[in-house]
């Protein structure tokens, strides 16, 4: 695995760029739509317990209502007294007298209207021995007994019971002995009379009416469903009152009992908040489909996995930015460096950015042109080198045979001398003989005799001159072997110059020269050969300057990094095509035997090996100036080197 | 870089802290005053280590002692001491008089919950009172209905001039006179009367029941004598450790063996409140309202109108050391605050009454 990861440097930048992107943008991600989730859930549940508290209030508040307004009949003295006249003729002879029909005929438009009115749909008035004496509707109630069989032992005989034990209003809801009777929620309330009690009055409002209160109030959802359980003695009766509801388990109605707090139910997928309405004993079961509850979160779910992608994305593109402009430039230097060892000249490379890769290109240049230049100068140096063995070969070759042609033509000239001597010997006598021996024909002719001595008296000076001037090439070029034998020594360059000077004025005295030394500068280097470089400088000013008036003047200044120094003249100048060639040696623009064209070249040599740099600036008819910098530093590296 | 990495520091530092205050403030801080109910020194151990329990476990509790609840000044220096970043609430009395003693020192004007643990007969209606105790309609009420089963005749009402029998008795008075029960016998006992308390009751007969609300060491002693007489006797007080033959009692736990522990049954409903107050910010007190308290394996409901919760209750008879359920409410009890025989502000008169009666004092 490793073999095939990582190959290049930006595989691997780009790998850990997005690993670094994406392990943090998952994390995060996760852990927040974790929490998020966590939240929302929360708060779906929150708001579905306050919904299933918002209903079971409304169905408590309902039932309280209505017990209140019975409580509040019951102690309307109408109904004390009608209770009265009904119990009476009951009693008398039941419901079937014409007694007991006045009574009703008194009271049924009251009683009527008020239970209407009040929203009950049936009322009964039970007396204290458990006859219902009156009632609206004429039920099966109507002038039984509760307290005998078969009621007692139902939901109203119980509800009377209640009441008579405690002396308190009660709610019981009716048992379905068939599954479509409809089922009521039964109140009763004591009636008392002089803090006596009366008897009981029950009244009832049917079970559908909880449900459409709460369609009323908007507190019923269509994705939600609702059903009831009521608490008995020992079981559970389930109270559908919804058509979408199904019916409650006696395990479940129990279980919602003991704990009501909302619970999802993997199974049914639907989530179960359940609510207990203590006034009618009763555990109200809200149901909710899992998918409408979680289509939030599993829509938040979503939008945060489609913008982690993105983000992925993002990171992706941006680690391949990254990566790419890491190795863009890697590659470039890479294809530089291998076209620096091809020997290819163009090989800088672009730079555009000032961060470290940016500046690693362009110290890349610098190095490229710092390289580019020692090789030059390596390049230079090999060629001075073989040019100073040559010379120093040609000269120690040339030398020896110089000698013996030197060497001759003074004695060919000291023999020319003698033998013309001789010849005007021998004419002496030629002519002596002549004079005393008129036979005598033989004599010289005086004329070309002494013609012919001039004549190669003028030939030998000619060659010994030629011989000098060929002995001063030799000299010269020994020069370019001998620049790198002397050691560096520290010495004040001032003292050097004016050294120089001296001598010159000793041999031209009517040239002027003048030390314009801004200060004193101590240079590291070979001081023989700088005073030879100098003096060849100033020579060379001398030479160049006006003939009539010359002037020379030699400046010296610097820091501690460097020492300047600087050789004007007030000659003739230089032309532009030639600045180029001074330094080349045997280049000359005088006179032939005024010059051999290497005090340039071997000053520029000797700079070379200094690492200084030497430069002309000329004005053509107003004179040049010949500038040498010697770097501090440069000429202790050399010296290392 | 360095200085990147300073600040890359600081700012984590300075992140992670915010965090942990916005964690920690999220939850409210709550301290609650505990109110030292003196006549029921036993009980007063318990709500202390149920309270040193929760606030070792939750730190956003504390908690404080009000040592004289009847001392008005003690009860307001108390609260103003408690800083506005908190909240407050009163918790405790087991009695009535200690009940009313913490509503007369906060005034009408208070508006800081008081969680009441003890039994009482209602009558009182602030809208601060949260009542977890079972209120007369509850524990009382339904030995009318036991006498009627059980075919006891009129009973016997024995009360003392303690608040909470005064009211009790009246109540009674009033419901058995509803009753038709004209020859009960109203007997009020003082205590340099107690010795005629004796020659009254060996006149109860076989067939009749001694209600007694005189509670605490003077109820004690009213049972001793009422036991030494064989009198079959309930005791409308709260139950007590010790038990009594011949007599009955009603507990709101399902648990009748351990009725004795009703109280701190209640205290933990409180309990159970004051922690839904605190983990969850939605249920703050008007949130609390028809709320189910599912403790010790019974659910009761604090009422959606009246604060007050709805009980189960049941009626033990101690017969020869026999504990039977004589009554079992068949569904949770409605808390009643005023019954309906008397107009509301009848029964607050009838509070009021005493009070002045008794020289501004509940008698604690």
């Amino acid at each position: 695995m490793k073999k095939f990861l990582f190959k290049t440097l930006g595989m691997k930048i780009l790998s850990f760029s997005m690993v670094l992107g994406l392990v943090p943008l998952f994390i995060v991600g996760i852990t927040l739509n974790w929490l998020f989730e966590i939240s929302r859930y929360d708060d779906v549940k929150q708001r579905l317990n306050n919904h299933s508290q918002e209903i079971s209030l409304e169905i408590e508040s309902l039932i309280n209502n209505k017990r209140n307004e019975l409580e509040s009949m019951a102690l309307m003295p109408a109904f004390q007294s009608a209770y009265q006249e009904f119990s009476t003729t009951f009693n008398d002879g039941g419901i079937y007298t014409s007694s007991y029909q006045d009574v009703e005929d008194r009271y049924i438009d009251f009683i009527g209207k008020i239970t209407e009115r009040n929203g009950f749909d049936d009322i009964f008035l039970v007396s204290n021995n458990g006859f219902v004496v009156f009632s609206l509707l004429y039920g099966k109630y109507h002038g039984k007994n509760l307290l005998r069989e078969p009621f007692v032992s139902d939901y109203m005989g119980n509800l009377l019971k209640n009441t008579r034990y405690s002396l308190q209003s009660q709610v019981m809801i009716s048992d379905a002995n068939q599954p479509d009777e409809p089922r009521f929620i039964y109140f009763s309330s004591p009636i008392y009379r002089d803090g006596k009690y009366l008897s009981t009055l029950i009244s009832r409002v049917p079970l559908s009416r909880i449900h459409k209160t709460l369609e009323r109030s908007g507190l019923l959802e269509s994705h939600s469903s609702i059903s009831l359980s009521e608490r008995k003695s020992d079981s559970w009766s389930s109270l559908i009152f919804d058509e979408n509801s199904s019916d409650m388990s006696q395990d479940q109605a129990s279980q919602l009992w003991q704990d009501e707090s909302s619970n999802f139910i993997p199974d049914d997928k639907v989530l179960v908040v359940a609510s207990i309405i203590p006034s009618i004993a009763s555990v109200m079961r809200l149901e909710y489909s899992e998918s409408y509850i979680l289509a939030p979160i599993f829509r938040t779910r979503w939008v945060v996995m489609m913008f982690m992608i993105a983000m992925a994305m993002i990171i992706a593109l941006a680690s391949s930015n990254i990566s790419r402009s890491i190795t863009r430039p890697i590659k470039q230097l890479r294809k530089s460096f291998k076209a620096l060892a091809d020997g290819e000249k163009n090989v800088l490379v672009k730079s555009s950015s000032k961060d470290e890769i940016g500046v690693l290109l362009v110290q890349f240049n610098a190095m490229v042109k710092k390289l580019r230049s020692t090789e030059n100068k390596l390049i230079e140096t090999e060629k001075l080198v073989s040019i100073g063995n040559l010379a120093a070969g040609v000269a120690h070759e040339i030398n020896n045979p110089m000698a013996i042609v030197t060497s001759n033509v003074s004695s060919l000239k000291d023999y020319t001398k003698e033998l013309v001597e001789h010849l005007a010997q021998v004419d002496k006598v030629l002519i002596h003989n002549e004079l005393y021996d008129n036979n005598a024909s033989i004599s010289l002719n005086q004329n070309d005799v002494s013609g012919l001595a001039s004549e190669v008296e003028l030939i030998i000076d000619e060659t010994g001159q030629s011989l000098t001037r060929v002995k001063d090439i030799v000299a010269s070029m020994q020069v370019f072997s001998e620049v790198d034998k002397e050691d560096f020594q520290t010495f004040v360059i001032n003292d050097l110059l004016d050294e120089v000077i001296k001598e010159v004025k000793d041999t031209n005295s009517n040239i002027n020269i003048d030390n314009k030394f801004v200060k004193s500068i101590s240079v590291y280097g070979r001081k023989k050969q700088l005073k030879m470089m100098f003096s060849r400088l100033i020579d060379n000013a001398i030479k160049a300057s006006d003939k009539k008036n010359h002037i020379v003047q030699v400046h010296v200044g610097g820091s501690e990094d460097q020492a300047i120094v600087c050789v004007d003249d007030n000659g003739c100048g230089i032309d532009q095509k030639d600045r180029d060639k001074i330094f080349d040696p045997f280049f000359t623009t005088r006179e032939v035997g005024q010059g051999i064209g290497l005090g340039l070249a071997i000053a520029y040599t000797i700079v070379g090996s200094h690492n200084g740099t030497i430069s002309v600036q000329s004005v053509v008819g107003k004179g040049s100036r010949f500038k040498v910098i010697l770097p501090q530093t440069s000429v202790k590296s050399a010296k290392t080197a | 870089m360095k200085l990147f990495q300073i600040v890359c520091a600081f700012l984590l530092v300075i992140s992670v802290s915010v965090g942990i205050w916005f964690i920690g403030s999220s939850f409210s801080k709550v301290h609650i005053y505990l109110i030292n109910d003196n006549a029921a020194p036993e009980l007063m151990a318990f709500a202390k280590d149920q309270l040193d329990i929760m606030v070792d476990e939750q730190p956003q509790f504390s908690y404080s002692l009000i040592d004289d609840p009847s001392n008005t000044a003690v009860v307001q220096d108390h609260i103003q001491q408690t800083r506005d970043d908190t909240d407050v609430m009163i918790l405790g009395c087991f009695t009535e008089a200690c009940k009313l003693n913490v509503i007369t020192a906060l005034g009408q004007d208070n508006t800081i919950p008081f969680l009441f643990t003890g039994r009482s007969n209602g009558l009182i209606s602030e809208s601060y009172l949260w009542h977890f105790g079972p209120v007369f309609n509850q524990s009382i009420q339904p030995i009318l209905g036991v006498i009627d089963q059980l075919d006891y005749e009129h009973p016997v009402l024995v009360s003392d001039e303690s608040v909470s029998a005064y009211l009790t008795s009246n109540i009674l008075k009033d419901l058995m006179t509803a009753k038709g029960w004209t020859e009960s016998r109203y007997i009020n006992i003082e205590q340099d009367l107690e010795l005629t308390l004796l020659d009254e009751l060996i006149s109860v007969s076989a067939k009749q029941m001694v209600i007694n609300t005189v509670c605490q060491s003077k109820g004690e002693r009213v049972l001793e004598k009422l036991a030494s007489a064989k009198v079959v006797v309930f005791n409308t007080c709260l139950p007590y450790r010790k038990t009594y033959n011949q007599s009955y009692f009603s507990t709101v736990l399902n648990d009748v063996s351990h009725a004795e522990n009703e109280e701190e049954y209640i205290f933990n409903l409180a309990l159970y409140f004051v922690q839904l107050y605190i983990t969850n910010d939605a249920f703050k007190f008007n949130k609390l309202v028809n709320l189910e308290f599912p403790i010790d394996n019974q659910t009761v409901v604090m009422d959606y109108k009246n604060r007050h919760i709805w009980h189960q209750v049941l009626f033990i008879g101690n017969q020869d050391n026999q504990i039977d359920i004589l009554y079992k409410s068949g569904a949770l009890i409605r808390p009643v605050v005023y019954h309906q025989l008397r107009q509301p502000s009848e029964w607050e008169l009838m509070v009021q009454l005493y009070w002045r009666n008794h020289n501004g004092s509940w008698g604690m």
